[in-house]
């Protein structure tokens, strides 16, 4: 298994070496497909949250609310 | 498994965890195979990571509220994807309870998208049942790559029953694709000898035996030679013949290495009457050194030079002793 490259502190990915190996092009694009991932995410957990608020009966609301956004 | 769906069933995974299609990973076809799974790991880790907070105040509103209507949120707000990536924060006791409660159509949906390295230790909570429904709808919709994954995860003990719920296909297309193939012998140990015979069936009438033979090849001798008694049970010797004029024999060499002298002598003498001597030969190099004294019985010298050369010709004998002389060792070696 080949070591991680390019492992930075600031939380950037840090891709196998072996496909840095493959190139700038390569690299680019798996960092592109994990970055649309994340992003993915982030918009699913946001809508999820609104969803759980939608299903919960009214009474139940405000500790959810309070669960869920702290 | 070979190492190109090795890869391929790598590339599938990681795609899952991306949420892209395969093929817009085609860009990682060079790429080594622990590279991928490298990529994946990370890539998982991320994405709990990123919204870890968020992922485990839903675990925590799972505690506060009633488990029906936890159940509800998970499969109605969260989904699979998300709810199979917060399952990581699950205790076992939580993940037992919603699993009970949930559909088993949205469980085998989770489990397309879990860190099974997370969550493979709350599975022993889980009951058999709720993960042989579950197992039922991944079957339903050839998720053999999941299946594959969860074997690694699944003690024998709850495998021997799980197993009932598939059928021959089913087993060996998922177990052509198991992530962890020291459990393909244990496994098989589990099946009776009725249930080798219905995957071999299964291999006849969906052409697997490539699979077949690829499964085999990770097995122990005990479980080869079970094997290789369904072949015998399950194959006419010119049947046995026809598999290995239709596929390489290199192919399904797994098959042949557990089948008896009387299987390989009526085999091998249906090859020689249609003269096919390349096959011969490399049928030759993959049957036991102690059933090729029963190959060649019937041989006369010709036939025996014929067979001689198209494996030495083949390239599979390189400098090693002749037919002749590797059946007669094998017979002094027994006798």
């Amino acid at each position: 298994m080949s070591a991680p490259a390019g492992a930075q502190a600031d939380g950037a990915l840090a891709l196998p070496e072996t496909i840095v190996a493959q190139g700038p092009e390569v690299e680019a694009a798996v960092r592109a497909l994990v970055a649309d991932a994340e992003a993915r995410e982030d918009r699913e957990v946001d809508a999820a949250l609104d969803s759980a608020l939608g299903i919960v009966p009214r009474p139940l609301r405000g500790v959810v609310r309070k669960v869920l956004l702290g | 498994m070979s190492a190109d769906s090795d890869h391929e069933a790598e590339v599938l995974r990681l795609a899952r965890v991306l949420g892209v299609a395969p093929g817009d990973l085609d860009v990682l076809d060079p790429v080594p195979l622990e590279s991928v799974r490298e990529l994946r790991d990370t890539v998982q880790d991320r994405l709990l990571a990123r919204n870890h907070d968020q992922f485990a105040r839903a675990v925590a509103l799972a505690d506060r509220v009633p488990g029906a209507l936890a159940a509800k949120l998970a499969q109605h707000a969260m989904g699979p994807v998300l709810g199979g990536r917060a399952a990581a924060l699950l205790t076992p006791a939580k993940a037992a309870e919603l699993a009970h409660r949930l559909p088993p159509e949205f469980l085998a949906q989770v489990a397309c998208h879990v860190d099974l390295r997370r969550v493979g230790g709350l599975l022993a909570g889980i009951s058999t049942d709720t993960m042989a429904q579950a197992g039922a709808e991944l079957r339903r919709h050839e998720e053999w790559i999941v299946l594959g994954a969860f074997v690694g995860y699944v003690d024998d003990g709850r495998l021997a029953t799980l197993l009932d719920v598939f059928d021959g296909e089913a087993l060996l297309r998922a177990g052509f694709v198991v992530e962890d193939s020291a459990r393909l012998d244990p496994v098989v140990g589990l099946l009776s000898d009725g249930r080798l015979d219905e995957l071999l069936d299964a291999a006849a009438q969906h052409d697997l035996w490539v699979q077949a033979a690829a499964l085999v090849g990770h097995l122990g001798p005990q479980q080869s030679e079970r094997v290789g008694r369904a072949v015998e049970r399950c194959l006419t010797p010119q049947a046995l013949a026809d598999l290995v004029v239709q596929i390489d024999p290199d192919a399904v060499a797994g098959l042949l290495a557990g089948i008896g002298p009387d299987t390989v002598a009526q085999a091998g003498a249906h090859l020689r009457r249609r003269e096919r001597w390349t096959v011969l030969g490399a049928f030759a190099a993959h049957v036991a050194d102690e059933n090729l004294a029963a190959l060649l019985d019937g041989f006369d010298d010709e036939a025996i030079a014929l067979t001689e050369q198209a494996l030495r010709e083949s390239g599979r004998s390189g400098a090693g002793p002749s037919l002749r002389v590797r059946a007669d060792a094998a017979a002094r070696t027994q006798g």
